[in-house]
């Protein structure tokens, strides 16, 4: 069930009375939650479901079983345990192929034909973040830093929840858990900034990311037949499609679980205003870099050590970063070039430079911000290139176009006006994320200050703009992931 | 609560409002779906010859041009899984229905309509057929499965410039009144076959079982089948991948000789076809229609009668 679907617009108002009305009690409600998770989830395919529970209930019990052991061996052996099977799964679903085409590559170079088998294995949608989400739980239980719930329902919940169930964000249990755990009391204020946040989401998916999506994979798809220019708005566009697409997913995802009284992590804070790439991946999918973070880079030394440990580290976490997205190469040299844009800032200890709002009780940026701006806007365009692209191979090919003669041509695209009027509307939308910049998400505190007339009519501008202009029905892009 | 859930339907009504009334009033509009569903129940005592198809047999196959009576069931990007069930919901309905010319063109066996950019015309099936070839709700209502900004394009140029949408006659045959583009035949032959090549064969095979059925439906009525794939441009033809017509040719010569009352006829090459006989690369002009409609009308009187 998609969340720009009539299907989903139906759910949502029948599961949301059914939780406020029919089921009262935490208990009954947190069934509740479980069950229409399972249906949403089977909505798309219910066969792996299974994947799912098979999940929670290891983690359930792996994570009770680590609690109850007394010495440090025995519980490091269960941690061991949890992280294999997670690791498993998400390995044989997502980079079994991968790794046998390597396999294979890798002894063809030194003669001998393996030939190993590809298996025609379908990717289960949102794999990836609740692997992610019930491994951190038994690490955080292994770390004593929460104690192992004994309810399984509660757990249950927090493993399925379904607005973030199938692309995020990838909640801890140590946020998350207490929620389910606790009774629920409905807010006025964070329901209504709950569908603020939605309405916000939908326009950026619907009317932004799905309509970058027509030119985007028109100009990817046949770049040896386009000009440079061509080639360098197509990149433009993926750039803003793709923050679009994920960031209107997470507005939604978090503005559907304001109406049933929880609060998720953040998962975009405005990443096209950062003024370095440092501070853009501050900004960018919060939650899977905060986890990669947490478990990943701390452990292996974080920035703790010379100059040298931290450039080492770095590379670590944006090599596992970009293999994080997928079974390919070309993710991995995404997250090399990321890597390899940060060394200066490392070198120079920039990294933690700006860690506040850009342009702070100002309207504008000064020279210098807008500058950094722009550098990073750009190194984006050019490295999500290798994030669109079929393979590395036509990767390399669209760069190539772009660096021709061609780039100081028009670009020629089969609608012009379609272009035109994306354009206006990527305007729009960067001039109200601007306003909202210092706030959760873009509509906050839109037009606070004026009355409450003009706050309705904007939002009905925007209702008007979302069935107006809205592309034709995409599946989320981080759904692949 | 109530608060929230009075406001919020505050905000919804009007939008709530507005589609329904939209709903209602595009579902006024004339269009060929439903000016066909009338039509064929119109004529369903008398029809002997019925055609089904996507828009090569709407444009190309005329039925003024039959000696029996004959009407022209097929619609723009029609898939064979539509053929089928438009042909199980009248079969019975036609008593005096001897044949049914079913057209298999280069992409019927691979493509589907809910599988293609063209989905929406889904709800034109449920809606004005009676079919049901969706359960979802976006392809049982107009403003859910067109988007608003061609459906105000619609309601105005219906109820504000009195333009009538309607392009079919009254034997249900349809033809071409819009420009190409301008394109040479040359230049479309290319794009039109790249478009038309499928990307993978994964509905073949239920594809074929719906040709399967048609036949098999019409055999337990007495009914023949005629398999057409239609005359294409030259250039068109020079663009097509092998291996996908080759699928094509060979289902149509193996239904042909696996059925009794089927026959296959192959007319992509047929050189009484030039120039002159195409709107473009891949559709038959209003000679073309004629060419092609006299050509079936003998070929049914010469093998059946």
């Amino acid at each position: 069930m998609l969340f720009n679907s009539i299907d989903f617009a139906i759910f949502v108002p029948i599961v949301f009375i059914l939780y406020w009305f029919v089921f009262k009690s935490l208990k009954s409600q947190n069934v509740l939650l479980i069950i229409a998770s399972y249906v949403f989830y089977a909505w798309w395919d219910w066969r792996f479901l299974g994947l799912i529970i098979v999940s929670t209930l290891i983690d359930y019990s792996i994570g009770l079983a680590i609690e109850k052991q007394t010495n440090l061996k025995s519980k490091k052996a269960y941690l061991t345990l949890s992280i294999l099977l997670n690791l498993s799964i998400l390995g044989f679903f997502k980079y079994y192929n991968f790794f046998i085409e390597n396999f294979n590559a890798a002894f063809q170079l030194f003669g001998r034909d393996l030939d190993l088998n590809y298996l025609n294995i379908i990717l289960p949608v949102g794999i990836s973040f609740y692997t992610f989400q019930t491994m951190s739980y038994s690490i955080d239980i292994y770390r004593n830093k929460i104690k192992p719930t004994t309810n399984l329902v509660a757990f249950a919940s927090f493993i399925c929840f379904f607005p973030q169930l199938v692309a995020g964000p990838i909640e801890r249990a140590s946020s998350f858990l207490p929620q389910v755990e606790k009774r629920r009391v409905f807010n006025y204020i964070k329901a209504t900034d709950g569908l603020k946040q939605i309405l916000w989401g939908l326009f950026k998916k619907m009317v932004i990311a799905d309509n970058c999506a027509v030119f985007v994979n028109d100009i990817f798809e046949n770049h040896a037949n386009y000009s440079g220019s061509t080639l360098l708005f197509g990149a433009f566009l993926f750039t803003i499609q793709i923050y679009c697409d994920f960031s209107g997913y997470s507005d939604i995802a978090i503005g559907v679980s304001r109406l049933f009284g929880f609060n998720l992590k953040k998962n975009f804070a405005f990443p096209y205003f950062s003024r370095n790439i440092a501070e853009f991946w501050r900004r960018w999918h919060i939650s899977l870099t905060t986890w990669f973070k947490d478990y990943f880079y701390i452990p292996i030394g974080g920035s703790r050590g010379s100059k040298w440990m931290q450039l080492r580290n770095t590379f670590a976490i944006f090599l596992v970063i970009g293999l994080w997205h997928g079974a390919h190469w070309k993710f991995v040299v995404y997250g090399f070039i990321n890597a390899l844009h940060f060394v200066p800032y490392i070198i120079k200890g920039k990294n933690t430079k700006y860690t506040s709002v850009i342009a702070n009780n100002r309207w504008f940026p000064d020279s210098k911000e807008l500058f950094g701006m722009f550098h990073t806007f750009l190194f984006l365009v050019f490295a999500r290139i290798f994030f669109r692209a079929d393979s590395l191979t036509s990767a390399v090919a669209f760069l190539s176009g772009i660096f021709s003669f061609s780039v100081f041509s028009l670009p020629n695209l089969s609608n012009t006006t379609d272009a035109l009027i994306l354009l206006i509307l990527i305007a729009f939308f960067f001039i109200i994320e601007w306003i909202g910049r210092a706030k959760e998400h873009a509509l906050e505190h839109i037009f606070s200050s004026y009355k409450k007339q003009y706050r309705i009519a904007f939002y009905y501008v925007l209702v008007f703009l979302i069935f107006y202009f809205n592309g034709e029905e995409q599946q989320f892009i981080y759904f692949q992931f | 609560m109530k608060k929230f859930i009075i406001h919020t339907l505050f905000f919804i009504c009007p939008v709530i409002i507005i589609m329904i009334s939209m709903e209602l009033s595009l579902r006024q509009i004339p269009n060929d779906y439903k000016l066909k569903s009338e039509q064929i129940e119109f004529k369903k005592e008398a029809v002997e010859t019925l055609i089904l198809g996507s828009s090569h047999s709407l444009y190309g196959i005329n039925p003024e041009y039959f000696l029996d009576e004959t009407y022209n069931l097929a619609h723009v990007s029609q898939s064979i899984d539509l053929d089928y069930l438009l042909l199980q919901k009248y079969i019975d309905e036609l008593p005096k229905l001897k044949t049914v010319v079913i057209r298999l063109s280069y992409t019927t066996l691979h493509e589907q309509l809910g599988e293609t950019k063209e989905a929406w015309r889904l709800k034109d099936y449920n809606l004005y057929y009676n079919l049901k070839v969706s359960n979802k709700l976006k392809f049982n209502s107009e403003v859910l499965s067109v988007k608003l900004k061609n459906n105000l394009k619609r309601l105005k140029n219906y109820y504000i410039k009195g333009e009538v949408p309607i392009s079919v006659e009254n034997s249900g045959w349809a033809f071409l009144k819009k420009s190409n583009g301008g394109k040479s035949l040359k230049e479309l032959g290319q794009i039109v076959a790249q478009k038309h090549t499928a990307e993978d064969d994964n509905l073949v095979i239920e594809n074929i079982e719906y040709l399967e059925k048609i036949v098999n439906l019409c055999n337990a009525q007495n009914v023949k089948v005629i398999i057409v794939t239609l005359p294409a441009y030259k250039s068109y033809i020079a663009h097509l991948n092998k291996a996908q017509l080759d699928k094509v040719i060979s289902t149509g010569l193996k239904m042909d000789n696996s059925y009794n009352n089927c026959s296959y006829l192959n007319l992509m090459s047929n050189e009484s076809f030039n120039t002159d006989d195409f709107y473009d690369a891949d559709h038959l002009n209003t000679n073309g229609a004629k060419k092609l409609s006299l050509f079936l009308d003998d070929f049914i009187k010469q093998t059946y009668n």
